[in-house]
């Protein structure tokens, strides 16, 4: 199986779909106001007429140069490119500062390879091994840990406990327009057969994630001109000594570390498994006075662990299809399309794919470290496309991933649709994040619940009694207490509230 | 308008909104034995939005929040995008991807430049290559129809 993996993605068609992805990546990660979410979004329409494993190949490509190609803008411009980089900006900006900025990109670009060589290396290992474990699962599991995700992800999405359960509350009643699942009964059409078969992923997504950025670009169209100060650079190589290299594998290990953690819990993402290395870091160094002044460990630090978030997030997703965040939704969307359904069958079933998407992480590593790196100069170039070419541009591609989903003019009435819903989520500042999550959770929660209380004659214990289920359900529980109470004190303080999102 | 009026706003939206699922959800009855009906969720998630929304609500009214920096919003560029992204929509089924798509953009790009860098015939020859680009793209390479409409090569 492993060597028709090795066979499939090895092919001239899926390698170049593969550095084809990471390269619009690495530009939709570099550019502010694009962002890794949107690359993604944009070619999932277009993967759907791939064969799976070059479709789900330049999906991986997409990703990891989306998260990769933050940095370049974090570093030149001092604004993340992607919502991952802000912790790169705190030591990359000062570097560029005094000169350095060759240093800060190549470095960059290094640990970012590495961070995603190890957390796939941490995904290979251990998603068989929790694959196993999720196979002894039952409705009653997938209830109590659909449960734990989304009350995880609304608290931790945005700064208001609230809003972010709103907002997944209200994904979960989208999703359920539409056929029911078990008894098929059709809900909440309203007499117009369009919504027969519900909305679709990719159309709420495109809609939220793309639309939303265009129409709040002419909200703020007198500052879209405005020129950025970029800094100029020059770089040899990496721009590291081995002797530095050397001085920085623990915070590399610990780094990486954090971000496989975060990837793996739901809802948290990259831009706050930056931030938590750089501060772990910071902790642990011996000059922690330094940070902030211009030194490589904080983008090491932050770099590294935005990408071992790539890995991490991939496990859960695998094993019992379960997204953590944004663009491992969009991924779920691409395996089910194609037939491939994340679970803990998935190795059995679907084992040749599951390793291509090894293979082609491995690949799409290695794609960055070359072309991030050796296309440099022109990826910096590209950041001085203007905006207001660029969004309309942008915008076209949205209309047409939309149409050629389904070729249904009304899936690009939804994406406007949902385009001004998350430009009112926006102005209102109700995190968008959890209403995705809670889209996909949402039916996997009923279907799992109904399922469970079927076989137990109606009895709600069964969730209560079973280990699995009760750990689950007793964490989101202590979480939700524990992020109630901190809102609670905030809300006392009187600081305003923010919402924060997730690229 | 300041933070806490957009808080009061927002939450009785959802407050609306969760009344609504529930009253729809309300008619929707058990058809198979033993299973609680395609009912019983959206009323679960009703009561939901419903008790968050009434507590979104008490905290928008007692909140002392401080207003943040004046927003400098231009709402004229924000709705002129909306009308054109909807016009684009309705013309993309009529007049077809390529002629539709030229329109779009060229009006799009025209909406979000300013003065300094408004320069119109550079649009124009934008919009045509990037219709045409997306088109022969979608149509040659991918093979996924696109609307043809009055033109189409």
């Amino acid at each position: 199986m492993i060597m028709d993996a090795v066979v499939a993605v090895f092919n001239p068609v899926c390698l170049g779909l593969i550095v084809a992805g990471v390269i619009i990546g690495i530009i939709f990660g570099s550019i502010p106001g694009l962002s890794a979410t949107m690359a993604v979004v944009l070619f999932l329409p277009m993967s759907f007429g791939m064969e799976p494993i070059n479709g789900i190949s330049l999906l991986v490509g997409l990703y990891m140069g989306g998260i990769s190609g933050g940095l370049i803008s974090a570093i030149l411009l001092k604004i993340p490119g992607t919502p991952s980089s802000i912790a790169t900006v705190f030591d990359g900006g000062p570097m560029a500062d005094h000169g350095e900025a060759g240093k800060a990109l190549g470095v960059g670009i290094l640990y970012s390879g590495i961070g995603s060589l190890i957390s796939i290396f941490a995904l290979i290992f251990i998603s068989p091994a929790l694959a196993a474990i999720t196979l002894k699962f039952t409705p009653v599991e997938y209830f109590a840990i659909a449960f734990f995700s989304l009350t995880i992800i609304a608290s931790l999405s945005g700064n208001s406990l609230v809003k972010g359960l709103l907002s997944g509350l209200f994904g979960i009643a989208i999703s359920m327009v539409g056929l029911a699942p078990i008894d098929g009964l059709t809900r909440f059409t309203f007499g117009e057969f369009q919504l027969m078969s519900g909305f679709d992923i990719v159309v709420l997504l495109i809609g939220v994630f793309a639309v939303t950025d265009i129409i709040m670009a002419g909200f703020d169209r007198k500052h879209l001109g405005d020129a950025y100060k970029k800094t100029s650079y020059s770089l040899k190589g990496f721009g590291i000594t081995w002797e530095e290299f050397k001085g920085q594998i623990g915070n590399m290990i610990r780094s990486s570390l954090i971000g496989i953690g975060i990837g793996i819990l739901p809802g948290i993402g990259g831009s706050t498994a930056g931030l938590l290395s750089y501060t772990a870091t910071k902790n642990a160094s011996k000059y922690p006075e330094k940070f902030g002044t211009g030194i490589i460990d904080g983008v090491i630090a932050s770099e590294t662990s935005n990408n071992a978030v790539i890995g991490g997030s991939l496990i859960p997703l695998i094993t019992m299809g379960i997204p953590g965040n944004t663009v491992t939704a969009v991924f779920l969307g691409g395996l089910t399309i194609h037939g491939i359904n994340p679970g803990p069958l998935i190795f059995e079933k679907s084992g040749v794919y599951v390793y291509g998407i090894f293979i082609a992480l491995i690949v799409s590593t290695i794609a960055m470290l070359v072309f991030e790196r050796g296309a440099l100069r022109i990826f910096v170039k590209l950041l001085d496309i203007p905006k207001h070419i660029l969004l309309p541009v942008v915008m076209v591609c949205c209309v047409v991933g939309a149409y050629s989903s389904n070729s249904r003019i009304f899936d690009v009435w939804s994406v406007l649709g949902f385009g001004i819903l998350g430009v009112l989520f926006k102005t209102a500042k109700v995190p968008s994040t959890p209403l995705i999550i809670g889209f996909i959770l949402g039916k996997m929660a009923e279907e799992n619940l109904r399922r469970a209380l079927q076989a137990s004659n109606g009895d709600i214990s069964v969730f209560f009694t079973r280990p699995i289920s009760l750990v689950f359900i007793a964490v989101a529980v202590v979480f939700l207490f524990i992020t109630i109470k901190n809102n609670y004190k905030r809300h006392k303080a009187g600081l305003a509230e923010e919402a924060e999102e997730e690229g | 308008m300041t933070d806490r009026v957009k808080n009061i706003v927002c939450a009785v939206s959802f407050l609306v909104f969760g009344v609504f699922v529930y009253y729809q959800a309300s008619f929707i009855k058990p058809i198979m034995g033993r299973d609680l009906g395609s009912g019983f969720m959206p009323q679960v998630i009703a009561v939901a939005i419903i008790a968050l929304a009434i507590l979104a609500l008490v905290l928008a009214v007692q909140s002392k929040v401080k207003d943040s920096a004046k927003e400098d919003n231009d709402m004229k560029g924000g709705l002129l995008t909306i009308l054109c992204i909807a016009a684009y929509v309705i013309l993309y089924d009529n007049l077809g991807f390529l002629v539709s798509t030229f329109l779009y953009l060229f009006f799009q790009i025209l909406i979000l430049s300013n003065d300094k860098n408004r320069k119109i015939p550079l649009f124009a020859v934008i919009a045509l290559a990037t219709s045409v680009i997306v088109y022969a793209t979608f149509v040659y390479a991918i093979g996924m129809p696109l609307p043809e409409g009055i033109l189409s090569f």
